[in-house]
């Protein structure tokens, strides 16, 4: 078995948990994780996303979960009935979600076995040791942060954030060892290693207390405005502010996986293989089976469509200062006279060499200089699909070929040729019609309360 | 049909096992397909035991075991093997010693009998030299039985309740995501006495959670078992006839969570 037969399946157990992990009073978050799943209410939705409704703008959005608190379990923590009496406060309390599909078959001993999609392996320790549950089916990670106020309705809603957040509320000017030849990667390792004065780790304890959970991509380019903790560009910034300026001027991204891990790569798909196929109406796959609820929509995309890019590189008013990369407009087939003229300008003072802006300016004309197709796509519950993720989505309503407008049905008045006179189009299905097109995913929703994902992809 | 004591098993700390202490959980959850399974306990020849033991002495006649591949066991209390149970069911011994057990689940009546603690010695497995494995064990008193009369066969109406959702794809077909289901029991009496009406009355207000069975049997039993919630009115104050002395109604009886 595997989480695309599971997907594929007319008939699955599913689970859903969400674990906390509590702050104790020396600062410290206590060591095993909390289970906390027989308070939800209500799951709400966890989605990432990229570029999906602007150019170079991420977004890990938070979620709001609905917890029941007859009992006062979700009080706050001075008062003896909340589960954090006796620890620290409830807000930066660390926060997992675990869902997925389960496998359950019984052997002819009687034992039932459950295995949990997705699983790093399916034949782990977990069937043979005393653990019980070794394979992570995490969907989300974060922290407890926001406003949480009781009622008399008795719930209470549980804001979310994801762990980038503690990104946000942390001033670049804390971090220490700057110097004069700091690249993108080294700032980044300086925050992984970044302590407190007396060898405590201030991020790493939000990454699983361990240097593997950051993944970093090593960049070469010297950001000299980034040599010492009182410059400009570090005083007034935060670390993630500082981590997105980063990002930009080397073409990278910052992103949280859904297992919790901080990824610091380049843009380019995670994987060059398909990751997921999508097949939908008319179309039969025996590995993933029939796995489209539904397409919201499909259409190419003007508004992220950019004729030109001007990237302004340095401070100064001159054209020198500029990187522009642009289509040459002329009357016919061009797309800047078909769309129009179009400019995605930016401004991004950190780059520090005209070769890296000139990269960058050309890699950003090159994806978004012609009109690409977008589609938006609701599947049942894929836990394993990430922003990046090279997808290819196939759906032909028709039985046959597409319709044509210009046939011999619409159009034959001439005498001449009768023996084609009484072709009809298929009469059954929809416009849409797609076969194993790629995508490359840019926004995923995970609708924990409907059991769906819905994901929003570009054409590659 | 009757109701025992919500499951005085209800902590894993009174619980002991001799391996797989991370699965012992799984034998105070109901649901059927978790189990809790032995570890290097795969030999006929070998005995394992689970031990539950309580804070105080508690009045132990209903013993449930549910999901089980146990052919030769013994059930004893406060430590004594010795001081096995005097079986009330029929079924294939007088005693909780069993050597050649076939049932996978069981409702055991038995002399009630004061308890500080209930052990099971596992020794032989119905398919030989497998681990000891059991979803869920309940240790209970009876709370009240339905001697005084039983609903007849359309006034009772045991269902299993899924919570799922229900995914319609894009060619209309369905597909059904299934988190847990959980029992829920509608039943309809007439013509019960007084006595009978005033023991449900005093179950009703005191709203404790209780165990419901409907065929307490040791085997062949249907498994139709779960701590349940006495939901909405109570309606047996209506007369059953003009003399005014026998009654009617019914009772919605819902499994509670975990």
């Amino acid at each position: 078995m595997s989480l695309q037969n599971q997907v594929s399946k007319s008939f699955n157990k599913i689970f859903r948990r969400c674990f906390i992990k509590r702050r104790q009073n020396d600062g410290t978050y206590e060591s095993e994780w909390q289970d906390v799943s027989k308070y939800v209410k209500k799951w709400g939705k966890i989605r990432r996303e990229i570029d999906s409704s602007r150019l170079s703008k991420f977004r890990f959005r938070g979620m709001t979960l609905v917890m029941q608190n007859e009992e006062g379990t979700f009080n706050p923590w001075t008062n003896d009935a909340s589960l954090w009496f006796g620890f620290s406060d409830i807000q930066r309390t660390l926060f997992k979600i675990e869902a997925g599909y389960l496998e359950q078959t019984q052997g002819a001993d009687g034992i039932w076995i459950n295995t949990e999609y997705p699983s790093t392996a399916e034949w782990d320790m977990g069937h043979w040791d005393s653990a019980k549950w070794d394979d992570q089916a995490i969907a989300f990670t974060g922290i407890i942060y926001g406003n949480i106020a009781i009622s008399t309705k008795n719930e209470v809603a549980l804001p979310i954030q994801p762990v980038t957040e503690v990104f946000r509320q942390y001033s670049a000017r804390n971090i220490g060892g700057y110097n004069d030849s700091l690249t993108a990667s080294k700032f980044i390792e300086l925050v992984r290693d970044h302590t407190d004065g007396s060898s405590n780790y201030v991020f790493r304890p939000f990454f699983g207390d361990t240097t593997t959970n950051w993944e970093i991509a090593t960049t070469t380019s010297i950001f000299a405005n980034l040599n010492t903790s009182t410059a400009d560009d570090v005083r007034d910034n935060t670390v993630w502010k500082v981590m997105e300026k980063l990002s930009e001027a080397e073409n990278h991204v910052p992103f949280i996986g859904r297992d919790g891990k901080f990824i610091f790569k380049d843009r380019a798909d995670i994987t060059t293989t398909i990751a997921w196929e999508f097949h939908g109406q008319g179309t039969f796959n025996r590995t993933y089976g029939h796995n489209i609820i539904d397409i919201r929509n499909f259409a190419p995309k003007p508004n992220k469509y950019y004729s030109r890019v001007s990237l302004k590189w340095k401070d100064a008013n001159t054209t020198t200062s500029f990187e522009i990369r642009e289509s040459t407009l002329t009357v016919g087939n061009s797309t800047a006279w078909i769309f129009g003229e179009r400019t995605f300008a930016f401004t991004n003072t950190w780059i520090q060499t005209a070769t890296v802006a000139q990269t960058l300016a050309q890699t950003l004309f090159d994806d978004y200089s012609s009109l690409k197709q977008e589609i938006n796509v609701i599947a049942p519950f894929t836990p394993e699909l990430d922003i990046l993720d090279l997808v290819s989505v196939t759906y032909d309503a028709s039985p046959t070929l597409e319709e044509n407008l210009w046939d011999v049905r619409d159009w034959a008045a001439d005498n001449t040729s009768t023996s084609t006179d009484l072709i009809w189009d298929a009469n059954t299905g929809e416009a849409l019609k797609l076969s194993a097109e790629e995508f490359k995913i840019i926004s995923v929703e995970d609708d924990l309360d409907k059991f769906r994902t819905i994901v929003q992809a570009r054409e590659t | 049909m009757e109701f025992a004591k919500a499951n005085y098993f209800d902590t894993t700390t009174a619980l002991a096992v001799d391996s797989n202490t991370l699965q012992a959980e799984n034998i105070l959850n109901r649901d059927r397909t978790k189990q809790w399974s032995s570890d290097g306990y795969n030999n006929d020849a070998t005995t394992t035991t689970l031990t539950i033991s309580f804070d105080e002495t508690l009045t132990i006649s209903r013993i449930v075991l549910i999901e089980q591949n146990w052919k030769d066991f013994t059930i004893f209390y406060n430590g004594t093997t010795a001081s096995t149970f005097n079986i009330t069911s029929t079924g294939s011994t007088s005693t909780t010693d069993f050597s050649s057990n076939s049932e996978t689940s069981m409702y055991i009546k038995v002399d009630a009998q004061a308890c500080t603690s209930v052990s099971f010695d596992i020794t032989g497995t119905q398919v030989a030299d497998s681990e000891k494995a059991i979803a869920h064990i309940a240790l209970s008193d009876l709370e009240l039985a339905f001697t005084d009369r039983f609903p007849s066969a359309p006034d009772y109406k045991p269902m299993l309740i899924p919570k799922e959702i229900v995914h319609r794809l894009s060619n209309g077909g369905v597909k059904v995501n299934r988190l847990d289901e959980k029992y829920r029991c509608q039943i309809k009496l007439n013509d019960i006495s007084t006595s009978f009406r005033d023991s449900l009355l005093g179950i009703y207000r005191n709203q404790n959670e209780l165990l419901f069975t409907a065929f307490e049997t040791m085997t062949g039993w249907d498994e139709v078992f779960f701590q349940c919630r006495w939901v909405g009115n109570f309606d047996f104050l209506k007369f059953s006839d003009n003399v005014g002395i026998r009654h009617k109604g019914k009772m919605d009886l819902r499994e509670v969570a975990l």
